[in-house]
């Protein structure tokens, strides 16, 4: 028999989300190593660290236990420059 | 810490079929898995860490011998040194509940699925130490934290559709052009998982069914 699931509702949600997030950052890594070659790439590879960064950003406000609201805003305030 | 797993050498299913690895996904999946190891850095000891990364590096030629294979009695040896690899970076997995570890796990769990390991000897994610985590409260929009989360949410699919146009305008035939696509849309569907889960509130989200199938995540 399936066992139920170990989380509340919400908290499934945060634990999908935080999973999603960390998936998109490695995604966008991975792609941003594969384009390291390409001299016409830059562009890409700004933008996919940018998608990186904001990734990191989501993870840190989907959890509780790490970095302070004023710290993550300032993080993705950072990544907007 | 995940209890030790042994791959009897008499296991079937090491012959039994080819696991259906294919050298584009493999590479990405021991990508995936090193960017993962790489962030336990903070985690563990150097040495620790050297042992982990060659764990990883020894993982890429095995997975590629795999994918090559074409004959079923050729593919059982570098099946049982992948598996056999696999459980000993997860036996040297740090002990603690840090979501660097459990995304390790996350990726060993896939190439142990990828490489046909029977369900139960598997590093399951749901086995995972994350239950010992404090359950996160409900949020609402009004919430600090998901705003910002929300922010960074519409910002990754604007960018990822940006890129994804970029690529349909210039490039479509190239083979990195292919893999980007693959990626791009990726990013996008998981952007909008994390808007269903997280940001969407009321009757119009997802339920967590569906959000779990689309993650690719076995739903109970």
């Amino acid at each position: 028999m399936a066992e139920p699931s170990q989380f509340t509702p919400a908290a499934e949600r945060v634990r999908l989300a935080t999973r999603a997030a960390s998936e998109i950052e490695a995604l966008a890594t991975l792609l941003r190593n594969q384009t390291r070659d390409d001299p016409e790439g830059a562009a890409w590879r700004s933008i996919l660290r940018r998608i990186s960064r904001l990734a990191c950003v989501q993870l840190s406000a989907l959890d509780d236990e790490v970095d302070t609201v004023e710290s993550i805003t300032a993080r993705f305030d950072e990544s907007e420059q | 810490m995940a209890e030790r797993r042994h791959v009897p050498s008499d296991d079937q299913s090491l012959t039994k079929g080819r696991p259906t690895v294919d050298t584009a996904s493999a590479a990405m999946l021991v990508e995936s898995l090193a960017v993962h190891v790489r962030a336990l850095r903070e985690h563990v000891q150097e040495s620790d860490q050297v042992r982990l990364e060659a764990l990883v590096a020894g993982l890429g030629p095995v997975l590629e011998s795999v994918a090559h294979s074409d004959d079923p009695a050729d593919v059982a040896l570098p099946v049982m040194q992948a598996r056999a690899l696999l459980e000993m970076l997860e036996d040297s997995l740090p002990c603690d509940s840090s979501a660097a570890r459990q995304l390790v796990l996350q990726s060993i769990a896939s190439m142990q699925a990828l490489l046909g390991v029977p369900g139960p000897e598997r590093a399951i994610y749901e086995d995972a130490e994350e239950p010992k985590r404090p359950p996160a409260v409900a949020r609402s929009k009004g919430d600090p934290r998901i705003r910002l989360a929300s922010s960074a949410n519409y910002e990754v699919m604007l960018l990822s559709d940006l890129l994804l146009r970029h690529v349909a305008a210039n490039d479509p035939g190239a083979e990195i052009a292919a893999i980007a696509r693959g990626v791009l849309t990726r990013i996008h569907t998981l952007s909008d998982i994390i808007f269903e889960a997280v940001i969407q509130d009321g009757a119009e989200r997802e339920d967590l069914d569906t959000l779990q199938r689309k993650l690719g995540e076995k739903v109970r």
